[in-house]
């Protein structure tokens, strides 16, 4: 390996402490190197041996960190306090914008990944539910802030100095004195609005994020947040790429469901599952495996819906022992989400079908005629269990359903 | 006691001294440290000094700069009075006779004649 010249190595100390734009610290290194040739040059003609000559060229013009100091209090004018501010400001909008939008096209890219991984391997065993949306509601949320308190810090150090003429470790301490106040209220404001005890604490963090930015800012690969726009570009493109090849090779949803006796009381239990929107999104379409007519104005249309469902179970005894299996369905209006969902609140058996259960798969079919005030449609799968006590067998509910359709599909109900 | 340091005596000169030199025909830095050595041997100017006040006079538009072809070697940096720097060089020139014409009346001997 070729050894570095000590005229190299001046060079380098002087352009890591140079708070000049790009421009005018290749212009001021290519002033200054030209300059060390001649006075080398001068000295060697007088006699000295090259690597002598350079030394001495180089003590001339002392030490590079006090001649970067000196070049970058010339370039210096009363407006840089000014224009430091307002680079700042737009740096740091560009770094929350863009670490924001790297990080969730990062998660949407991974959760892909994990759907389409959890959708092969569903196919072969029943694999317990992961709630994603708590961690979408808050760590996951805390976390992106947390980057993007990194981000800042890690962003706005050199461009500020840069503005500002002065070098970096005069602009952090100014940045930190800044900027920590601001990420300490980032950071309370996100935990009074959304309090979640992990979200908490990483939101409570973010001053010390923001200062970890400034202070180390090689934890993170350089290209986060995307310092070079066309990575971000490129992100969103792998989302939309992703997306439309996952529609356009999706396969229809299979829904599965494990038998959990719970007694059955539709005057509590809707109550129960009021919050859980699963099928909120016309539940005839989503789990339609065959012979489905949906009514164009589901909802609020008219005519019956033919409704046709297979459904697997998770195990062949499952249901062993279980007699009168039916499906039935439940309609209720907006307003009776937000209430008790009973009678009285609107809530209407609508239809009821026999299941029947063949193995591991169970399979009904329901007609059902829409009411035009009903917006939701509930569906339970009920019947007598082995102790001659009528229970719900199987509910709309996150920790009894899992789908396993395309990976989108499965990725979309993780996250709803 | 210690006479006056001449590196403290110059520092306020150095835009003079390099405005001086370019009065005439432009120059890259090194020549200006060069033509100021040679014209006075004691005056050995910082050259750590030289660039920064190269660049602050060229901000301030007494000096402009081009980039020229060295004498077989690298690329030179020539600076070049403007109007504003030759009106700065005016101004620095009187200043300086001023300033030297006061000190030298109040540190010379007492009773010593000035010879005009």
């Amino acid at each position: 390996m070729a050894e570095r010249s000590l005229l190299d190595a001046y060079l380098e100390r002087l352009d890591g402490s140079l708070p000049l734009t790009d421009t005018e610290r290749a212009a001021a290194l290519e002033e200054i190197a030209a300059h060390v040739a001649d006075a080398t040059a001068e000295l060697v003609e007088r006699g000295l041996p090259a690597d002598v000559a350079e030394r001495r060229a180089l003590s001339r013009l002392g030490a590079p960190e006090r001649l970067a100091d000196d070049l970058a209090a010339a370039h210096r004018t009363p407006r840089d306090l000014l224009a430091a501010a307002g680079v700042g400001l737009r740096v740091s909008v560009r770094a929350i914008v863009w670490s924001v939008l790297v990080t969730w096209v990062m998660v949407f890219v991974i959760g892909i990944a994990l759907a389409l991984a959890w959708a092969v391997v569903s196919r072969l065993v029943i694999l317990p539910h992961i709630d994603w949306t708590a961690w979408m509601n808050g760590p996951l949320v805390a976390g992106t802030m947390a980057l993007a308190a990194y981000a800042v810090g890690r962003s706005v150090v050199r461009p500020v100095a840069l503005a500002a003429h002065r070098p970096a470790g005069h602009v952090r301490a100014a940045v930190l004195v800044a900027g920590l106040p601001l990420a300490a209220v980032a950071g309370l404001a996100w935990i009074d609005l959304q309090w979640n005890l992990v979200g908490a604490a990483v939101a409570a963090l973010l001053p010390a994020w923001f200062a970890a930015g400034v202070l180390r800012p090689n934890l993170l690969p350089a290209w986060f947040p995307a310092d070079r726009p066309r990575i971000g570009w490129a992100l969103i493109a792998v989302i939309v790429i992703s997306i439309a090849g996952l529609q356009a090779v999706g396969a229809p949803a299979q829904q599965t469901f494990d038998g959990v006796g719970r007694a059955f009381d539709p005057t509590t239990e809707f109550i129960a599952i009021a919050p859980f929107d699963h099928f909120e999104v016309a539940p005839l379409e989503a789990s339609v495996t065959d012979d489905a007519t949906l009514d164009p104005g589901f909802g609020a249309g008219t005519g019956p819906i033919e409704w046709s469902q297979r459904l697997r179970l998770t195990s062949a005894t499952a249901l062993r022992g279980w007699t009168d299996l039916h499906v039935e369905v439940w309609g209720a209006d907006r307003d009776g989400i937000a209430g008790p969902l009973d009678a009285s609140a609107g809530m209407v058996r609508l239809a009821s079908a026999p299941l029947t259960v063949s193995g591991r798969r169970a399979a009904a079919s329901v007609s059902i005629e829409p009411l035009p005030t009903r917006e939701f449609y509930y569906l339970a799968v009920v019947g007598t269990d082995p102790d001659g006590e009528r229970q719900l067998a199987a509910w709309p509910d996150f920790r009894q359903w899992t789908w396993s359709g395309t990976p989108l599909e499965f990725f979309e109900a993780l996250v709803r | 006691m210690s006479p006056l340091p001449r590196s403290q005596l110059l520092k306020g000169t150095t835009e003079l001294l390099v405005l001086s030199v370019l009065e005439d025909e432009p120059c890259h830095g090194y020549e200006i440290a060069q033509r100021i050595r040679e014209s006075a041997a004691g005056l050995a100017l910082s050259e750590g000094a030289l660039y920064p006040t190269l660049h602050r006079l060229e901000r301030r538009g007494a000096l402009s700069a081009a980039w020229g072809a060295g004498e077989g070697g690298p690329r030179r940096r020539y600076y070049q009075l403007t109007d504003a720097g030759r009106g700065q060089l005016a101004e620095s020139r009187a200043e300086w006779d001023r300033f030297v014409a006061e000190v030298g009346a109040v540190s010379r001997p007492r009773g010593e004649a000035i010879r005009g």
